[in-house]
């Protein structure tokens, strides 16, 4: 992470300085336009050696085994019989978080969002900023800093609606998806056993597994933020009602999806390489590239981002050809939509398609949580088989399984009230600090009571933790 | 006057505050042995409830101790009655509390000591005994609430405990004794300097009281190794004290790796437990056997019969 710091900060320091070394004025129009590219082919050459050593360390100390076994496994296919060291080093935390969120700052120096900081320190604090080091989310330079830098004094207010939150976060992790971790355990750690609606079930409580921790892991990070007077980036917007897996990704891991759109997308879209591609070919070709391309790398690096192994690659992929049936299928379906008479608000045609959406994304969850492709697609298979009779209650016991339901509901209930229009930090940030107060306590109270942890519970390891 | 509001209003959400949490300790505080975490609250102390001066051996350390030794086999073959006062990472320090409960009430002839617990740091979070941990450690209470958990208050004296301190395990996890103990030759691992201050005083206490004290080490290959061994045998010949260690190959005592532990080596099962006892029962009627008596046909000592009828029942 220091070297992080150090490079990011120096890098965008040097990228801020290269104009200055050129005086444009006086110039005439044309020579100002050269002396212009002149500078930004230099800030480019800086990034580009900036990526290559920040990417450099990531993929040394995260992806190095699984290229190099992968390259080693297409030679030996090749006939070429080599070898390649094992690299057995512990992985920084939140390396992929700090990396991507370093990139995107000396980019921004670079697009002249902002100028680069001159404060080592200041840099320091923002690649390193605790609570977001873990499960994210990313946070961007411009939105944090000012915050951070504010000097605001902790305040009362701030303090209680950021323990409210953290206390909510803790209330979805040791409630909901510490248990749900039981159910979708006890069917994929047997997978061959099982299949039918056991199988969906395994997915079902996987899903609510992975959404529970991951966004409670995220209202943590915000609530302790929060304390600060520091406010993250907002990372889930209720994303099991989106109706196409496009709207999904808009709604799950939100700083991930926008990071890739600034700094993956965008910049492919309006490359020149892909004008030139796209240049002579017929209009419906041409548009069809400018998205196929770049979402390939989107969807390809955010696979890749997920883990060093081949099954996190498909699953990006998954995604992509999802997203490209989906472009190359809705104009279709609207006009036939339309000629119909039928609206997009239709209640009929919302209903399907948010079940539609539901199951690819359940399909993407079992990829996901699968042990690998080949228990993925044994899985995928046996969804329509029979397989033993699953005992759920000998899996999780029956009063750890009300408790379960029970916490279940209240986050449904909690994202009702979101539908309803319904504030529910508003209305918590206008109560009095003595009703505030206690209703802490009793989450709190609820929480250490009867949160699945220690004793008599085995831990699941914190999955976007893993990243 | 606004001030003064302020400060009652903030002293009163403490004191509620800190009433209704440790109404939350009690409640889930195990009220008995059979309770969850029963038997790491209150194994240790069940000798509280014993008859007055009817325990003739006492058996100190940490989780080692409730694992590896049966106070109802050394009743059986011997007729010695026991307690194996052995609780979860226990230190030395807190042996010396238990110790000196244990001579208000007990007049024990010897005291065995296994002695990993002497290698064993104090850490106060993992202490059970803090009352205001209760909800964090005995958390899992909550599925067996019963009306009197909400007016009793754990009382850890007078709680009978049948099995005298033995946690039984009947479970098989074999252990791959590859490089067992190490090297014989390893440079001796001296146990920290504040335990040997509080072994010391655990020797006086005992000379004093005039009970003989005997160290033991029971197998337990992962905690145990030759460095820690060649330490405490050079320290029982300067405390002049004996050393019993199982699990060197000199003391005669056969290992099973494949059936004597229950979780691959670090503790002993029911099965590992009877043949250690069994040792170091044959070890104190040869070396202690004027101090010692035969309790199995005094009238007194008729319970311990259930004791031994229980443990068989179990088995």
């Amino acid at each position: 992470m220091i070297t992080t710091i150090l490079i990011s900060y120096s890098a965008a320091i040097i990228m801020d300085r290269i104009p200055l070394k050129y005086s444009l004025e006086g110039l005439p129009k044309k020579e100002r336009k050269q002396l212009r590219a002149i500078i930004k082919k230099k800030k480019r050459f800086v990034l580009a050696i900036y990526v290559i050593i920040n990417i450099g360390i990531l993929l040394t100390l995260k992806y190095f085994n699984f290229f190099a076994s992968s390259s080693i496994g297409l030679l030996g296919w090749l006939g070429i019989n080599v070898s390649a060291p094992v690299i057995k080093i512990a992985l920084p935390l939140g390396i992929s978080y700090y990396t991507l969120q370093s990139i995107s700052y000396v980019v921004d120096v670079l697009r002249g969002k902002y100028k680069a900081e001159k404060n080592i320190f200041k840099i320091a604090l923002f690649i390193s900023f605790f609570p977001q080091m873990h499960e994210g989310p990313f946070g961007r330079y411009d939105a944090l800093m000012p915050q951070m830098t504010s000097g605001e004094q902790i305040k009362i207010n701030n303090l209680y609606n950021g323990i409210a939150q953290m206390f909510w976060g803790m209330f979805k992790i040791f409630m909901v998806a510490n248990r749900a971790a039981i159910i979708s355990d006890a069917v994929f750690k047997n997978h061959e056993s099982y299949g039918g609606f056991t199988v969906i079930i395994g997915v079902i409580a996987y899903t609510i597994q992975l959404y529970a921790e991951f966004s409670g892991y995220i209202d943590v990070a915000a609530g302790v933020s929060k304390i600060f007077g520091i406010g993250l980036a907002k990372n889930f917007d209720m994303p099991f009602l989106a109706l196409n897996v496009g709207d999904f990704w808009r709604r799950w891991h939100i700083s991930l999806g926008g990071w890739f759109r600034d700094y993956i997308f965008y910049p492919i879209s309006t490359s020149r390489a892909l004008m030139k591609i796209v240049k002579n070919l017929p209009a419906f070709l041409a548009n069809l590239l400018t998205i196929t391309i770049p979402l390939f790398f989107v969807w390809f690096l955010t696979g890749l981002w997920h883990g060093a192994s081949s099954k996190y690659i498909v699953y990006g992929l998954y995604y992509f050809v999802l997203m490209i049936i989906f472009n190359l299928i809705s104009p279709l379906v609207n006009r036939v939509l339309s000629k119909n008479n039928i609206t997009s608000e239709n209640r009929l045609i919302k209903g399907l398609r948010l079940t539609k959406t539901l199951i690819l994304v359940g399909i993407g969850m079992l990829m996901f949580r699968a042990e690998n492709l080949l228990v993925f697609r044994q899985m995928l298979g046996s969804v329509f088989s029979r397989g033993s009779e699953f005992q759920l209650f000998s899996a999780i016991e029956p009063n750890d399984f009300i408790i379960f339901i029970l916490s279940f509901i209240v986050i449904l209930l909690s994202v009702i009230m979101k539908l309803k229009d319904i504030d529910i930090e508003s209305r918590f940030e206008a109560l009095s600090s003595y009703k505030k107060y206690w209703i802490c306590f009793c989450v709190f109270c609820i929480v250490v009571i009867f949160g699945a942890y220690g004793l008599g519970y085995i831990p699941p390891d914190p999955i976007y933790g893993g990243f | 006057m606004k001030r003064l509001k302020i400060i009652l209003t903030v002293s009163s959400c403490f004191l509620i505050t800190a009433i209704i949490y440790m109404y939350i300790c009690l409640i889930v505080s195990p009220k008995s042995i059979h309770d969850s975490g029963g038997t790491k609250y209150y194994r240790g102390m069940g000798f509280l409830a014993e008859p007055e001066n009817s325990i003739d051996v006492m058996v100190y350390g940490n989780s080692d101790v409730y694992a590896g030794f049966v106070p109802a086999k050394l009743y059986d073959e011997f007729g010695y009655t026991s307690y194996a006062s052995g609780t979860v990472l226990q230190t030395i320090g807190d042996i010396n509390n238990l110790l000196k409960k244990t001579l208000r009430t007990q007049a024990p002839k010897v005291a065995i000591l296994e002695v990993d617990c002497l290698y064993e740091k104090r850490n106060k979070a993992l202490d059970d005994s803090n009352f205001l941990l209760a909800p964090f450690v005995f958390h899992v209470r909550w599925k067996e609430l019963k009306f009197r958990d909400f007016y009793t208050i754990p009382n850890r004296s007078k709680k009978y405990d049948i099995t005298k301190g033995f946690v039984h395990s009947d479970e098989i996890n074999k252990y791959d004794a590859g490089d067992y103990m190490g090297n014989k030759n390893q440079k001796p691992h001296p146990i920290p300097r504040r335990n040997l201050k509080h072994l010391k005083n655990f020797i006086k206490i005992c000379r004093t009281n005039n009970i003989k004290i005997l160290f033991l080490e029971l197998p337990s290959a992962s905690s145990w190794n030759y460095a820690k061994h060649n330490y405490m045998n050079y320290l029982s010949k300067d405390l002049n004290i004996p050393f019993i260690d199982l699990n060197v190959k000199d003391s005669n005592f056969n290992i099973d790796f494949a059936k004597d532990f229950r979780d691959k080596g670090d503790h002993m099962n029911v099965f590992g437990a009877e043949k250690a006892t069994t040792y170091v029962g044959r070890y104190l009627k040869e070396k202690y056997s004027s101090i010692l008596s035969d309790r199995r046909n005094v009238k007194e000592y008729a319970h311990w019969q259930e004791v031994v009828d229980h443990f068989k029942k179990v088995l």
